[in-house]
């Protein structure tokens, strides 16, 4: 008899999700279990599908934004700020160095808001509750900043074509500074709670291991691909919108594991806080807003824009038969893709291991699904 | 909507002055689209007399004939020619409008990876292309995996990094759909794009022994346009429910359309008569 086998069952399966509160959304995992140990894991996806690559095509190209927000409603600025980037590429829309400056101050705000995010509700998965009241804490600050700018904390429909809705709001900039001065000190304190807690390493550490080779074939990205040592950055290799003006480093992990992707993220938001500072020390004068055609018709042709999305590389393939309307519009899902590579991750593993990986692997269904 | 396509038609005209001199470089290329902008335009322009409108809406009217009047002068319409040279002022800014050219479909000429594949492949690479600097490399359907595999393993290019995988679906013309693939190549920190169009009956070769992230998107893709992947080892749906009917990606799928059976069956919801 194989000695894993507790009881007579050999094979159990169970349900992880749909309603699950570790499972981050409407996830469905379909575990296949000997006692605690997991053989295999299916995903069921799509609970919350709507549609958003079909709408697309039946709105004209500026009413297609406000979907995109509800993407990924976590990172919702960098999600709009792919899409525009593109039409902007097609329809040679110059966009004004200080809107450019802000536009990247705020995705690497969103940056630092969503890992904040997935710091408190991966460590609450595993049993951490303090960070999670830590991380809030911040990260209400951020979306105070995004309200005063946006107008919106949430689906903050960040962006206008060819620049910004409107400018700075008094005070903004002072709050902003006001805010990256405490933020290391912050990060200090989650590190604190975590990275030598030795219940921490014992969770994660060797906890869904991948190789940096294996990675790029389940065409992982964002923190989970550069956990396993693979230097791969959408801003660093194909710079969009003026990121390669700014200095930061692409922090990378060696093992490949949940640790490791832990330490990549955390280094990831001082890097963002980084660049927030260059850009407020360097925000330059002047318009907010290019010139933009009254009716957006880019001519006939394709385009794929790539951005760096706090989860990964998100892409938007634009094909235009240069009518006002998208011919298509293809998302590309970082954490659609990512999650790909649950099944791998948690094979042999234990059941609470799968919520640890769930975490690790940042899913955000809304985008998923899309 | 449609209002909003009306207005584009007057309110769209400035903006779209300098596309009407573009249709000729971009008429090789009309296998990608169904539709050509300005193509009802275009020609109706010509035919307005030029100069008696000193509007900006004339002045692309007026930027044509000059660019083609070594063909006309001789014909009956040097007057017409003429009027245009003989009134020089609004014709200031028609020399700046063509300036900014609007981006199209440039052929890749001797570029290396195209001149390889080429040497490697023959007839099977049909074209190469770049749209704003993006470059795109047509493939025959049937050597398709053979290019793909070529382009992975090649220690020379080792695009070893499938960005994205996705289907056009271009219906009414004979082949119905068109596979995209973006690969990046890490050791050359490249993008390209690789394109290769299929019958609607075809079975496309699956990509997902060559990298395993093809799985779900080529899933995705059957899901959203119903399009077989030979080779695929678990084709099923991924987002809409098992059971679902239709394709909701494909043209022909409207945007209301529902399936109604599996709506009513699944969620007790019938369908309100309109």
């Amino acid at each position: 008899m194989d000695e894993r086998t507790i009881l007579d069952a050999h094979e159990l399966e169970i349900n992880l999700g749909p309603q699950h509160p570790a499972t981050h959304g409407v996830l469905q995992v379909k575990l296949k279990l000997d006692g605690e140990r997991v053989l295999d894991a299916e995903c069921v996806i799509g609970y919350l599908h709507r549609g958003v690559e079909k709408i697309s095509e039946n709105r004209n190209y500026v009413k297609c934004v406000p979907y995109y927000d509800r993407t990924d409603y976590i990172a919702a600025v960098s999600n709009v700020y792919g899409y525009i980037l593109g039409v902007e590429k097609m329809m040679e829309i110059e966009v004004p160095e200080r809107a450019q400056y802000i536009r990247i101050m705020m995705t690497e705000f969103n940056r630092i808001a969503s890992h904040l995010l997935w710091l408190a509700t991966h460590a609450l998965d595993i049993g951490a509750l303090t960070v999670f009241l830590y991380c809030f804490r911040e990260r209400e600050e951020i979306l105070k900043l995004f309200e005063a700018l946006f107008g919106a904390r949430l689906t903050t429909h960040a962006f206008r074509m060819g620049g910004l809705w409107m400018d700075l709001p008094e005070g903004f900039v002072d709050e902003a500074r006001k805010f990256i001065d405490d933020f290391p000190k912050k990060v200090d304190e989650y590190e604190q709670l975590l990275t030598n807690n030795r219940i921490w390493i014992d969770r994660t550490k060797g906890v869904g291991v991948i190789s940096g080779e294996e990675a790029v074939d389940f065409g992982l990205s964002g923190g989970v691909l550069r956990g396993s040592g693979v230097n791969y950055d959408v801003r660093k290799q194909r710079p969009y919108g003026g990121y390669d003006r700014f200095d930061f480093d692409v922090p990378l992990g060696d093992n490949g594991d949940t640790y490791d992707r832990y330490l990549v993220r955390v280094e990831e938001m001082r890097q963002s806080r980084r660049i927030i500072q260059q850009v407020l020390d360097r925000l330059p004068d002047g318009p907010i807003r290019g010139k933009v055609p009254r009716v957006l018709k880019p001519p006939v042709g394709e385009y794929y824009s790539g951005i760096e999305s706090p989860r990964g590389e998100l892409g938007y393939y634009i094909v235009s038969d240069g009518s006002a309307v998208p011919f298509r519009v293809r998302i590309r899902p970082p954490t659609f893709i990512n999650l790909q590579a649950l099944r791998r991750l948690v094979k042999g593993l234990l059941v609470a291991d799968v919520i640890a990986v769930i975490g690790t692997l940042d899913v955000v269904l809304g985008e998923i699904d899309r | 909507m449609s209002e909003e396509e009306k207005k584009d038609g007057s309110a769209g005209e400035q903006q779209d002055a300098p596309r009407p001199d573009q249709p000729a470089d971009k008429r090789p290329e009309p296998a990608d689209t169904g539709v050509k902008p300005g193509s009802e335009t275009a020609p109706a322009k010509p035919d307005q007399p030029p100069a008696d409108q000193p509007k900006v809406v004339a002045e692309p009217a007026k930027a044509r004939p000059a660019a083609k009047a070594p063909e006309q002068t001789p014909g009956s319409v040097p007057g017409a020619a003429g009027a245009a040279d003989a009134a020089p002022k609004p014709k200031a800014p028609v020399v700046k409008k063509p300036v900014k050219k609007v981006p199209t479909y440039e052929d890749l000429g001797d570029e290396a990876l195209l001149r390889d594949l080429r040497d490697q492949f023959g007839q099977a690479v049909i074209s190469g292309q770049a749209f704003l600097d993006q470059q795109i490399y047509t493939i025959a359907a049937d050597s398709l995996t053979e290019v793909m595999v070529y382009l992975k393993d090649t220690p020379k290019w080792r695009f070893d990094y499938l960005v994205d995988l996705t289907a056009l679906d271009y219906l009414g013309e004979p082949e119905r759909f068109c596979m995209v693939y973006h690969l990046y190549s890490n050791p050359l920190g490249r993008l390209i794009r690789v394109k290769s169009r299929f019958r609607e009956d075809a079975m496309v070769p699956s990509m997902s022994s060559v990298w395993q992230t093809a799985n779900w998107m080529e899933r995705e893709v059957y899901d959203m346009f119903g399009i077989e992947f030979l080779g695929h080892p678990d084709l099923k749906r991924i987002l809409l429910p098992d059971d679902w009917h239709g394709y909701p990606l494909r043209k022909d799928y409207d945007i209301k359309l529902q399936d109604q059976e599996w709506i009513s069956k699944h969620l007790r919801i019938r369908k309100t008569p309109s």
